[in-house]
């Protein structure tokens, strides 16, 4: 009792504990001579020593990034990998729009599943998180498969391509489930097989087709399943999400602009190259750096959270800036780096419009780590608007340039290069007041 | 004056009515499904809006709303530039918060309910130089005593934004538009008020304020300072304790649900030639007499499994019992309220550890409670905390010898009917479990008494009676002096 009177903030919550410890009045007047549990609890007040206790239960100390995150990077960026070895294996033919849509749409579903994941274990829902995942898993599958009808049947591709795109994006959606669920080396070993197979396939092309879908196939099956065993779960009455309906939807959105974007850049990539060997090769570094990207947002994200004890804004305004900073230079440095070993690999260093295509590339990936970054502090609408301005002018630079007779290729190119230069400006200039916003980070 | 009136009253409920179970939940629905000539509105303080209504809606009160505190749609964002008159009441409204005496508080709430409807009270305080303002309030605020201000931890700036964060949340029902009624009243005296404030204030709609627990005195129990930071406690228990208050100031009438309450609300500031108690009561018909032969054996306890109703305290007591008396049973009736999982988890440890086995069993939710209250002929409440509650009237309505903690307005219900032990006391809950068990006579002396006390203070019909009263003489009065 002294210790909570020393921590006590107000008399009467001193007599609120001792009422509960069974001190009444009528306790206060027989056993202790006072008129009522207040004159107690008043005296105690004025006599205890002011001893605040230490809180058992503080704020979660969020974990920065390790090499554990290169780790997560080879399952965020898996599907490409298996995509590019099911291309080469398969039989049947996988238009580059079929793909663009399963990503982008996979990439959707994915920023709606990682938000309301976190929205809900923020409010300690178990259950209404696990429910909610069960349904975006449960979704996918017929979603994909909607979006992507169209243009199967225009192409001609035939029922196995609309089914690989489906899969394509459910297992977005399912290994980012494991992710959440910390599940990484479930995640990890559930594609084994499909990587092994497909980085043979990818540089020595002689596995029959059948093994490389199989493998696939058994990675896929695998994660889904893993993810569904997870978050099997009813879903609780009344999580309707009708109120939040606006948020989520922010955030498909946000996804499939991310995804659109990436898509965007490898589409604009024919128009400057045609060897093939190069076009496949442009979104190499983005998905070889998501590991790293993981690893810079988690560490700016705990630096930023341990700044929260300092006792000046202006010291926490500046170190979380320098923070930030550090993460966007660090991961700059390793996508140029990987570029540049590319462009080596692949003979493009004596080509100026092959190196355009891996320029567009670097332009994406600090685009992507700034946008992740303002999501992660709750800023998904500067984020938004960023790459709202960036599509606006780019579509009008594509459709100025074929109007001034470009080729078609090359206005596709402009168009590209213009929205992500104003989408990067955009971020640049607003993403200083929200990541130094101490409000962001709690 | 009270603008376009389309019910007769508007209550204010927090975290119960029509969302959840309870004792509030039960007198709300008591008072809206027996006051049927009296059109009622229900503005629910609510956490997210998502919850489901689990209450059945009446002919009388098709108009229910849901205020959140913790939607993200509301989420502002925090503005770069602040009015200096904005920031102004912001500075009064934090330095009274955290203790400046020097402050009208029914103004510092004005001016934060105008904010707030002008739609610049959630930005403003999550700006920038709201920050500055709650580091530099929590930096010269002072403990209240004397001695041991050394130990005072300076604030950081995770300190200031979880003040702030936390005070613009609870600030959120402020902003919402007030529902044109008679009458408001509130069922406790928490963040409904701030939405009395609003009706009074914007339509002058006279305000009834009943607290069937203390709000505040729960804030002190529920804010333990192992849990919340010094920082964040003295912010929030601040603008608790003004908020209170400013409720009584505000409120026309206070009727507390019992005595116990009443002597906490003087405590408070309250103006006693405001208060009328106004307890509790129960359909005794309903409950009288219990059907089937109930077993002597058995001891019933009856409640939510909930770290307030102190279930661990009656198993100790029954291991106990048990001890002496092996022959005897303990029954749990009552289910789990969604975030209670794990003190329902840590009982059956202790059940399993005290080797309980199945001479105590948890029934869960029963379909019928007089079945629960008809299988043993004492009814054990070890609470450590309540109002005036429904458990113990129902047991006495049912001819049930109660065994039950002096808590709240507990000792009021019982009085003479039934014996009385000090929370937590294992040992006297035992020592008077096992005398009844043994004494069958003055259990049924005990039953029979504290039927005819509920028949003759605690009916349901007498408690409506009161508050239709009331509510007749508030609106005249209000009419009046439009």
């Amino acid at each position: 009792m002294v210790e909570l009177a020393g921590a006590a903030v107000d008399p009467r919550e001193i007599a609120a504990q001792l009422e509960v410890t069974g001190v009444s009045d009528r306790v206060a007047r027989d056993d202790y001579g006072r008129a009522s549990v207040f004159v107690i609890a008043d005296e105690l007040w004025r006599s205890t020593p002011f001893a605040p206790l230490e809180v058992r239960a503080g704020r979660v100390s969020l974990v920065p990034g390790g090499p554990t995150d290169l780790v997560r990077g080879l399952v965020y960026g898996a599907p490409a990998l298996l995509l590019f070895a099911l291309q080469r294996a398969s039989t049947w033919p996988m238009t580059p729009l079929l793909l663009a849509l399963a990503v982008t749409w996979g990439w959707g579903l994915g920023q709606v599943t990682a938000n309301l994941a976190y929205e809900l274990r923020g409010r300690c829902d178990t259950v209404g998180e696990l429910a909610v995942l069960s349904r975006l898993l449960m979704l996918t599958p017929p979603t994909t498969l909607l979006v992507v009808a169209v243009p199967t049947w225009w192409s001609h591709t035939g029922l196995g391509a609309g089914i690989a795109a489906m899969c394509l994006a459910t297992f977005m959606v399912a290994s980012a489930i494991l992710v959440l669920r910390d599940r990484l080396t479930l995640a990890v070993a559930c594609l084994v097989p499909a990587l092994v197979v497909s980085a043979v396939e990818v540089t020595h092309p002689s596995l029959e087709p059948s093994l490389v879908v199989g493998a696939v196939a058994v990675s896929s099956g695998a994660t889904v399943l893993s993810a569904w065993s997870l978050v099997r779960e009813r879903m609780p009455q009344g999580m309707a999400f009708t109120t939040e309906l606006r948020r989520v939807v922010r955030h498909f959105v946000h996804g499939l602009v991310c995804g659109a974007a990436l898509a965007a850049v490898v589409f604009a990539s024919s128009g400057l190259v045609h060897r093939s060997g190069v076009r496949g090769v442009v979104s190499v570094p983005i998905v070889l750096s998501l590991g790293v990207m993981e690893w810079q947002l988690r560490s700016f994200r705990a630096g930023a959270s341990s700044a929260l004890a300092l006792h000046r804004l202006e010291h926490f305004e500046q170190l979380t800036w320098h923070l930030f900073r550090r993460s966007l230079g660090r991961y700059l440095a390793v996508v140029f780096g990987i570029s540049v070993v590319l462009a080596v690999a692949v003979g493009s260093f004596h080509r100026p419009r092959e190196l355009a295509v891996f320029a567009l590339t670097m332009l994406l990936g600090p685009i992507y780590l700034t946008d992740l970054t303002l999501v992660s502090v709750s800023r998904v609408d500067i984020a938004l608007r960023g790459w709202m301005r960036g599509m606006a002018v780019g579509v009008a630079a594509g459709l100025f340039a074929l109007l001034a007779g470009v080729a078609s290729s090359m206005a596709g190119v402009v168009a590209v290069a213009s929205g992500l230069t104003v989408c990067a400006l955009s971020l640049g200039v607003a993403v200083r007041p929200a990541v130094v916003a101490a409000v962001n980070h709690y | 004056m009270q603008g376009d009136a389309h019910v007769d009253v508007c209550l204010l409920t927090e975290g119960t009515y029509p969302h959840h179970e309870g004792g509030v939940s039960v007198w709300c629905d008591q008072l809206v499904r027996g006051l049927s000539d009296t059109e009622f509105a229900v503005d629910a303080i609510t956490t997210t809006g998502n919850e489901p209504e689990i209450w059945p809606v009446h002919p009388n009160n098709p108009m229910r709303r849901s205020v959140p505190l913790w939607r993200m749609l509301d989420e502002p964002r925090a503005t770069s530039r602040v009015p200096a008159e904005v920031l102004r009441d912001i500075d009064r409204a934090l330095d009274h918060f955290l203790g400046g005496a020097a402050h009208d508080s029914m103004e510092v709430f004005r001016s934060l309910h105008r904010l707030a409807r002008d739609g610049h009270l959630g930005s403003a305080l999550l700006s920038r130089p709201s920050m500055e303002l709650m580091l530099g309030h929590l930096g010269r605020h002072t403990v209240g005593r004397m001695i041991g201000t050394q130990y005072l931890p300076p604030p950081s700036v995770g300190d200031a934004v979880a003040c702030l964060r936390t005070l613009e949340h609870l600030l959120r029902p402020l902003a919402a538009p007030p529902t044109p009624a008679r009458l408001t009243h509130s069922a406790a005296n928490g963040l409904g008020v701030l939405l009395a404030m609003s009706s009074a204030w914007e339509l002058g709609t006279p305000f009834l304020l009943t607290e069937h627990g203390m709000y505040l005195r729960e804030r002190f129990l529920a804010s333990n300072p192992t849990v919340m930071a010094h920082h964040e406690r003295v912010l929030v228990l601040g603008f608790l304790e003004r908020l209170t208050t400013v409720a009584y100031e505000l409120a026309t009438v206070i009727a507390p649900g019992s005595d116990f309450n009443r002597r906490w609300e003087i405590q408070c500031g309250a103006d006693s030639s405001k208060i009328r108690t106004i307890h509790n009561g129960v359909d005794h018909q309903d409950f009288w007499p219990t059907s089937g032969p109930s077993d002597p054996d058995t001891i019933v306890w009856i409640g939510r499994l909930d770290p307030l109703k102190d279930v661990k305290t009656m198993l100790r007591a029954f291991s106990s019992i048990l001890a002496l008396r092996p022959a005897t049973r303990l029954r749990i009736f009552g289910g789990t309220q969604r975030g209670n999982e794990q003190y329902v988890r840590e009982c059956l440890s202790l059940h399993s550890q005290l080797g309980l086995g199945d001479r105590a069993v948890f029934e869960g939710r029963v379909p019928s409670v007089h079945d629960a209250y008809g299988a043993g002929r004492i009814v054990v409440s070890t609470s450590i905390s309540e109002g005036f509650p429904y458990t113990v009237l129902e047991a006495m309505a049912s001819g049930r010898a109660v065994v039950a903690t002096d808590v709240g307005g507990v000792a009021e219900a019982v009085g003479d009917a039934g014996v009385m032990v000090a929370p937590g006391d294992t040992k006297a809950i035992a020592a008077v479990c096992l005398q009844l068990l043994g004494n069958p006579a003055r259990v049924a002396g005990l039953g029979k008494a504290a039927r005819e006390r509920v028949a003759e203070q605690f009916t349901l019909d007498l408690c409506l009676q009161r508050y239709r009263s009331l509510y007749a003489e508030l609106m005249d009065r209000a009419e009046v002096n439009a």
